[in-house]
């Protein structure tokens, strides 16, 4: 077996390093044009003829003091988890800032291999970075790249097994003397403890130390130096900031670093002064004070558009198909169990969910341009002075956006929001914004009830209420339980980029072979369940009463109701029909029938599972027209007044069990958990039971 | 003068930031520090948040609060980059092998 090499990529965030290593090998790790794209470390293994490298990619870090969860995640790596190398990954087009961090890594006297990327940019500009000087200065291996054209990339791997073959060199940084003095006298007094033996390492926690840096301090705090550290740290707190006239040990070993880094781009980088350039010109439109929030919604109400008139036309070439095959195995195939299985359980139900996979993938496409093109942070930018008024920050615009997609990320980008407070309610809300998985309902709902000419604008409708609901909440959650202020804002705003077709090809492939394999597994048993439950137990007597009805009827039409008869009655003699009829009075003051009622409970499963269920029950409660749209099914079924209520408790109950599952893993407390899991089923009855009698009682 | 009262397209150097910790960190980790070069691009319809340029490249995002507690010297095109090199120059700090060297 290969020798395995362990490398942490870190750096700042939104420099490259996901987009590295998807460029180093073949993994599809998330990207995107904002901070905070990666919130949880992610291992990728490269193999090479002598070692395997096994990369960690972390959530990007400004500096080694953590401020938000997600950099806690990468903080809590690099202190306490085995490695060999750290790849400090930068961007070139902000070195001296990015340099920041690499002097703060350069402390921990590990090996290490500085990677500029984004060098196309540089060039771009007719500017250069001299790597060989840089190396020098900083005494670690400098390697230029580029993940968008693949630059430098080849190198990155030989020189991570040069790095791990060298001996460990001198690569320390080196303060200004006063500072020096202080860090040498704390390193003595730690190196006294035989966990800090080693003079590097003690020198290491010295300067975090004098760096104020809590999570160290949490360190010594329990050792039996903790007492003698403590008092020579309070010495030096006191000392240093007096001879230097600072407030704190933090701003002199910070203005110390600035300079450093400041010199090394002065030494190395050579760019010419920028003219007004072309992102300057798109952001004095998309930002523009009165003209910014209206585009934005603009471009949402176009999405939603595509995503409906686009999707409409694969959506019914699937839908043939899956009829075209149901309809022909129903005639192959005998008559039977099997038969039934795949043609009124199966097939409809995989069929109902597939056929809105156009539609799906057009709504991630368009999220995916907003995260990739650098939009996402000027549109949180434009709303975060909205949002501050219904008690969220504009960061949380991130999560609620990613929230359109699937909620699990979007609960999981929640880490980006400092305060607590901001991110449970964030994380409260995050429902209301509806997942792709939901679209399928709507899509199915708006398709059979509103001419397709408005049918968009009800979509876009859904979305936007969907959003302004949430808002409320949020309101009350920050008045009533959350009583404070958001955190302050401040956020990076990237430079425009073109999207990476690559990356976005591979985003799309990916969610649509996820998509494809949830169909064939989860939602085919799934279905294979509500068929199974719905089929049985037989009432042998029913049938053959009804048998003998049929056999001896010779009008058509007489026998095609006798058949629907026969299997409605026995769909609600089933174990479904039982089931059904316990949920239904649950839903009955909304005018569900009970199968639908059993639809919104196994939608609580995934919610493509709504549609799946309903194309199953209304197929095998429907024996005469298996070949029929369900679309065309649910207009029959459904009365107007329902359908809306349907919409209403789709877009707010609980989320899948994946969702809810990431929630619970994210919120440790219970109370929060119960909280969760009960208040958005309660208020989408309400609401629903509300907008249903509304309609009733204007006569619709 | 604070940034906040600074008019859009104007100049400035940053000479202190009066924020609690953390805060105050994180904005000097994002480049709003001493000593940076900072001009107000644009404001929000209501003016809470601030789109500011850093050294005359990075852009960021932060609130009209905020900006309050930021103390700043405007300063005309001309004296911007001749304030890099003071900077510089006044550092006798240096790199490791420069230390070897030595
Ligand atoms: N032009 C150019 N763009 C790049 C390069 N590398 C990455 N990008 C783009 O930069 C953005 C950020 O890339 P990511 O790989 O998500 O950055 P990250 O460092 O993993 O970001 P976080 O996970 O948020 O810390 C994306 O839009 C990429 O397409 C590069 O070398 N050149
Ligand atoms: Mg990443």
């Amino acid at each position: 077996m290969n020798k395995q090499i362990k490398v942490a990529i870190v750096g700042q965030p939104n420099v490259g390093k996901s987009s590295l290593i998807n460029a180093m090998s073949n993994a599809k790790l998330h990207v995107g044009n904002f901070t905070g794209v990666t919130v949880e470390k992610k291992e990728v293994f490269v193999k090479s003829d002598l070692f395997d490298i096994k990369m960690t990619d972390l959530p990007g870090i400004y500096a080694l003091n953590a401020y938000t969860p997600e950099e806690t995640v990468a903080k809590n790596f690099l202190l306490n988890e085995q490695y060999d190398i750290i790849l400090n990954v930068v961007d070139a087009n902000v070195l001296s800032r990015n340099l920041m961090l690499t002097l703060q890594l350069l402390d921990m006297h590990k090996k290490m291999i500085l990677v500029v990327n984004m060098i196309d940019e540089i060039e771009a500009k007719k500017g250069s970075i001299d790597a060989k000087k840089l190396s020098i200065l900083l005494g670690i291996p400098v390697i230029l790249t580029s993940a968008k054209t693949s630059q430098g990339i080849d190198e990155i791997n030989k020189t991570i097994i040069q790095t791990y073959r060298a001996k460990q060199n001198d690569n320390k940084i080196y303060y200004t003397q006063k500072v020096e003095e202080r860090i040498k006298e704390l390193t003595k007094v730690l190196q006294k403890s035989p966990h800090f033996k080693d003079k590097d390492y003690a020198r290491f926690i010295a300067i975090r130390l004098i760096d104020k840096d809590e999570n160290v301090y949490k360190i010594i705090h329990d050792l039996p130096i903790f007492i003698e550290a403590h008092n020579v740290l309070e010495k030096i707190y006191s000392s240093l900031t007096a001879e230097l006239d600072e407030d704190s040990t933090v701003d002199i070993l910070s203005n110390e670093r600035v300079a450093i880094a400041h010199n090394l781009h002065i030494e190395t980088v050579n760019i010419k002064e920028e003219s007004k350039n072309l992102n300057e010109k798109i952001d004095n439109l998309l930002i523009h004070p009165i003209l910014g929030l209206p585009i934005f919604l603009f471009f949402m109400w176009a999405l939603f558009q595509l995503t409906f008139v686009l999707g409409n036309y694969p959506m019914n070439i699937i839908g043939d198909i899956f009829t075209y095959t149901a309809t022909t195995l129903a005639d192959i195939l005998p008559n039977g169990t099997v038969n039934s299985a795949l043609t009124q359980g199966i097939i409809p139900a995989i069929s109902a969910v597939v056929m809105f996979l156009p539609n799906i993938l057009i709504l991630f496409f368009g999220l995916n341009l907003l995260e990739q093109t650098g939009y996402m942070s000027r549109a949180a930018y434009l709303m975060d002075g909205f949002l501050k008024r219904f008690g969220l920050q504009g960061k949380a615009f991130v999560p609620l956006v990613s929230g359109f997609g699937c909620t699990v990320p979007a609960y999981m980008a929640a880490r980006t929001l400092k305060n607590p407070k901001d991110r449970i309610i964030t994380m409260l809300v995050l429902g209301f914004m509806s997942c792709g998985a939901r679209l399928p309902v709507y899509i199915l709902l708006i398709g059979a009830f509103f001419p397709t000419h408005d049918a968009g604008n009800v979509l876009f409708a859904i979305y936007i209420s969907g959003a302004i609901l949430g808002l409320i909440f949020a309101k009350i959650l920050r008045v009533v339980l959350f009583k404070g202020e958001p955190e302050p804002f401040v956020m990076e705003m990237p430079p425009y980029r073109l999207p990476s077709y690559k990356a976005l090809y591979m985003d799309l492939w990916y969610k649509t072979k996820m998509f494809l394999k949830k169909a064939g597994t989860f939602i085919a048993l799934a279905a294979l369940g509500i068929w199974f439950l719905s089929t049985y137990p037989h009432n042998s007597a029913l049938e053959k009463s009804y048998e003998i009805k049929i056999q001896h009827t010779k009008n058509i039409q007489i026998k095609k109701q006798l058949q629907n008869e026969l299997s409605a009655k026995s769909l609600e003699e089933s174990y479904m029909g039982h089931i059904g009829k316990f949920i239904e009075p649950v839903f009955k003051p909304l005018g569900f029938d009970w199968r639908m009622s059993v639809s919104v409970i196994a939608g609580l499963a995934a919610k493509e599972v709504v549609v799946s269920t309903m194309a199953t029950l209304y197929s095998v409660g429907n024996a005469s027209n298996t070949s029929k749209g369900l679309i065309q099914k649910v207009r029959e079924n459904v009365s107007f007044n329902s359908a809306i209520a349907l919409l209403i408790i789709i877009m707010i109950y609980s989320p899948c069990v994946a969702a809810m599952s990431t929630f619970y893993a994210e919120i440790p407390q219970w109370a929060w958990r119960a909280f969760y899991t009960i208040y958005p089923n309660v208020v989408a009855w309400l609401f629903a039971y509300g907008v249903y009698r509304l309609l009733s009682a204007v006569g619709h | 003068m604070k940034l906040s009262q600074l008019t859009i397209g104007a100049n400035a150097i940053i000479q202190s930031v009066d924020l609690q910790e953390p805060l105050k960190y994180r904005f000097m980790e994002i480049g709003l520090r001493v000593g940076t070069v900072v001009q107000i691009c644009s404001k929000t319809l209501t003016s809470d948040n601030l789109y500011l340029k850093l050294d005359n490249s990075s852009c960021i995002s932060i609130n009209k609060d905020e900006a309050a507690h930021i103390k700043i010297l405007p300063i005309d095109q001309r004296d911007q980059w001749a304030h890099y090199g003071k900077i510089s120059d006044s550092h006798d700090c240096v790199y490791p092998n420069c230390i070897i060297e030595k």
